[in-house]
């Protein structure tokens, strides 16, 4: 089992619900799929045309950063934690 | 029993969100709803009257860009769940969305939206889905597009009334592109169009077209407003012919038809090309009665002092008689006239700065 927590501003995608448990998902990328069947449009949102994190957002596995691992084909196993959040940008 | 009616929309995006003001006395006085989409980059808001859809093109640093749709005048929005996306052999991905223009009668479910980097996205199920003209991502002169001051963005689409294989694109800067075939092909169309920042002063492509607008009383007629002058083609776009003549700059962004008189056109002169301000701290809508040949200033009502721009698509003119012209500032002042830009009033002040204006009746 994996936790999921999602950024609020991606609420409107999942009925206001910001904590999942995904199972069976060897990678960050197929975590991405499996929201995305979950609540159609999610991916688009956090991944861009070319299936890479988009700039702004930053997602953690047990609390890394993804671009210090390996992106999206960042491995998962069960008991990992994801966070999937925007950065903070601006002043 | 009295005709119903109908009700003018004024719909306005914001840098933080659309706004939509609707007027049922006439265009006397206007009640407003918003902001929706609170805090997103709204670059376009348009009314597909086919339809009686609400389109917003919603952009977002974060989150990448969207479109969403509404069919009660914006109390509920729906997100496309599969919105404008590069093919994945390009290499692109949409950065922000520029324009939705809603198609023709003839093709009550298409939309059409101009996207960054510079493309044309097409919807044939009302926004639910889209997909991109091949012919233009893929287009044999692509790698030598170079941006605009707003980044390599198709912002402009004239579809043509009479033919549904015919429209004319406009990207920055690349110029205006003109299609016969419904978008498989596209041909450059910038003949006599200066473009001083370049090596060739007139090349084929790489014009800074900023918009253009046609009468579909006279269809073969287009106004182009520029980055480097003002144009009118009597061809449909082949040739261009300048007439700038006595305006006071050649730069501005908008440019708007009279719905009742097809050789009358408005502009809005800025100083350009970097500063962008109204000339002299005082802005003016100018306005042309003979297609072009000559300029006069329209002023009545607008502030005394303005140091604010209007955005190639803060200017739009209406379909009533006399025509109504609406002007919105990146100081979030929104601007109207009910007779051919004669008098100016303000509608609001102090909305977010204004990306664009477009009306419509409901």
């Amino acid at each position: 089992m994996i936790k999921v927590h999602i950024s609020g501003h991606l609420k409107d995608y999942t009925g206001n619900k910001r904590d999942f448990d995904i199972t069976e998902c060897k990678n960050l990328f197929e975590l991405i799929e499996k929201l995305n069947k979950m609540f159609p449009g999610i991916k688009d949102r956090i991944l861009d045309d070319q299936d890479k994190t988009r700039l702004y957002v930053n997602i953690f596995v047990n609390g890394e950063n993804t671009r210090d691992i390996e992106n999206e084909n960042t491995r998962l196993k069960d008991g990992d934690t994801v966070h999937i959040l925007p950065s903070v940008a601006g002043g | 029993m009295a005709p119903k009616r109908e009700t003018n929309l004024l719909v306005v995006g914001t840098r933080k969100g659309a706004f939509v003001f609707s007027s049922n006395d006439g265009r006397k006085t206007w009640k407003v709803s918003g902001p929706h989409f609170k805090g997103k980059n709204i670059y376009h808001l348009s009314y597909d009257r086919r339809n009686k859809l609400l389109l917003a093109s919603v952009n977002d640093d974060q989150w990448g860009p969207s479109i969403a749709t509404s069919s009660d005048l914006g109390k509920n929005w729906k997100i496309s769940k599969s919105p404008p996306k590069f093919p994945k052999k390009s290499g692109f991905s949409v950065a922000r969305i520029w324009h939705v223009e809603p198609g023709r009668e003839d093709e009550p479910k298409a939309l059409y939206a101009g996207v960054e980097p510079a493309s044309l996205f097409r919807s044939d199920d009302a926004g639910e889905s889209w997909k991109a003209y091949d012919s233009l991502v893929y287009h044999n002169t692509r790698a030598k597009w170079q941006p605009g001051g707003g980044g390599l963005c198709l912002h402009t689409i004239l579809l043509d009334d009479r033919d549904l294989k015919k429209m004319h694109v406009a990207i920055s800067a690349v110029g205006t592109l003109f299609s016969s075939d419904g978008g498989k092909n596209w041909e450059f169309q910038n003949k006599n169009v200066l473009a001083d920042f370049q090596p060739e002063k007139y090349p084929v492509f790489g014009q800074c077209t900023h918009k253009l607008a046609r009468n579909s009383s006279r269809p073969n007629v287009i106004y182009q407003q520029n980055h480097c002058g003002i144009y009118r083609s009597d061809n449909n776009g082949k040739d261009w012919i300048d007439i700038r003549n006595n305006l006071p700059s050649r730069f501005g962004f908008p440019i708007a038809v009279d719905a009742n008189d097809p050789k009358r056109v408005y502009v809005a002169p800025q100083e350009g090309d970097f500063s962008r301000i109204p000339l002299n701290g005082k802005f003016a809508v100018w306005a042309s009665d003979n297609s072009g040949k000559d300029w006069f200033s329209l002023e009545k009502g607008f502030p005394t002092t303005s140091y604010f721009t209007i955005l190639r698509e803060g200017m739009v003119s209406d379909l009533e008689d006399p025509c109504g012209l609406y002007v919105g500032s990146t100081t979030g002042q929104l601007f109207t006239s009910r007779d051919q830009g004669k008098n100016w009033s303000k509608i609001s002040d102090g909305l977010p700065p204004i990306n664009s204006v477009y009306v419509s009746v409901a």
